[in-house]
């Protein structure tokens, strides 16, 4: 009887020091992936921003309709006129708005700038502060129309 | 260690069922490979979730969208063009992207509307590849009327 119960321990045994590695394995890959899991969030959730932005700006005119009269009033910012083409009052109207200001209105947790540029890449205009040794940025661009000719709108959120 | 053989050869004799307990140790052998399968195929699906970017295809349509309504806008999709169409397309576009055009165009007489032309502008479709389409329906003007009906489909990837 005793010989016979020595197999069980032994498979016991081996059972406990798989699952005891898969176990360990598995640990290791979790933190491993939260990490990733973590950053990635944190990239997506700026994409999203900028995504979300870059389509309000060229998709919108803003509210109110006459938010250029007084910008700092605004509730949201938009540079269309219509779908795709950018009103060049509307954007020096965003350009006159306070860093600060902007941010609040167009709901930025984090830093931002907007540059419209030409498709050979001339710099129209810049609003808000460029990315400069930031850890971490994304930016998104759309293409429309100002003046007739196609523009670049380049929408970029970072972190410092 | 002989001893321990010898005594689990004696308890497979006295069951005299030998196919029987093999089939039991398979099916232990079989919840493991199982178990071991899916523990596998949850890291695979992780990892591939952790690296691949949920916006991607978002990108691609907008960007083809934006291409579409900036050449309407500038007049060159009605133009027939085929160097300025194709010119404006790869200025438009982010690097990385092709595209192709299609644009049909109609007129319309007697009640209804009879294809005049149809054009192909841009890359080959590739094979094997995600693809995604958009489309802009244009009026072309002619003597403050409406001359014809166009209709663009594109059909864009990531190269």
């Amino acid at each position: 009887m005793a010989k016979k119960g020595q197999g069980v321990p032994i498979d016991f045994i081996m059972g406990l020091f798989i699952f005891l590695f898969m176990l360990a394995y598995f640990l290791v890959l979790w933190d491993n992936y939260s990490q990733r899991y973590v950053a990635k969030a944190s990239t997506i959730d700026m994409e999203t921003a900028a995504i979300g932005i870059a389509d309000q700006l060229v998709s919108t005119g803003g509210s109110p309709g006459n938010w250029t009269s007084a910008p700092l009033a605004a509730q949201s910012i938009g540079l269309a006129w219509r779908q795709n083409e950018i009103d060049p009052y509307r954007l020096s109207a965003l350009s006159s708005l306070p860093y600060a200001n902007a941010k609040k209105i167009l709901g930025v947790g984090r830093e931002f700038a907007i540059k419209i540029e030409t498709l050979d890449g001339g710099r129209l205009a810049t609003i808000g502060n460029e990315a400069y040794n930031s850890s971490k940025a994304v930016e998104v661009a759309r293409a429309a129309v100002m003046n007739g000719s196609a523009v670049n709108v380049k929408v970029q959120i970072y972190e410092n | 260690m002989e001893a321990q053989l010898m005594s689990r050869c004696r308890s497979m004799k006295i069951s005299g069922r030998t196919m029987q307990r093999g089939f039991v140790f398979s099916i232990d052998a079989t919840l493991s490979a199982f178990l071991l399968m899916l523990v596998l195929a949850t890291t695979v699906l992780l990892s591939v979730q952790a690296t691949g970017d949920p916006y991607e295809k978002l990108q691609v349509v907008r960007a083809g969208k934006d291409a579409l309504v900036v050449l309407d806008r500038q007049g060159i999709l009605s133009s027939g063009n085929a160097t300025m169409v194709e010119a404006a397309l790869n200025a438009t576009l982010p690097k990385g992207i092709g595209a192709h055009i299609s644009i049909s165009t109609y007129q319309y007489a007697n009640g209804t509307f009879g294809i005049l032309d149809m054009d192909e502008y841009g890359e080959s479709v590739p094979e094997g590849k995600s693809i995604y389409g958009a489309s802009r329906n244009f009026v072309g003007i002619g003597n403050g009327q409406a001359a014809n009906y166009s209709s663009a489909r594109m059909w864009i990837w990531q190269k």
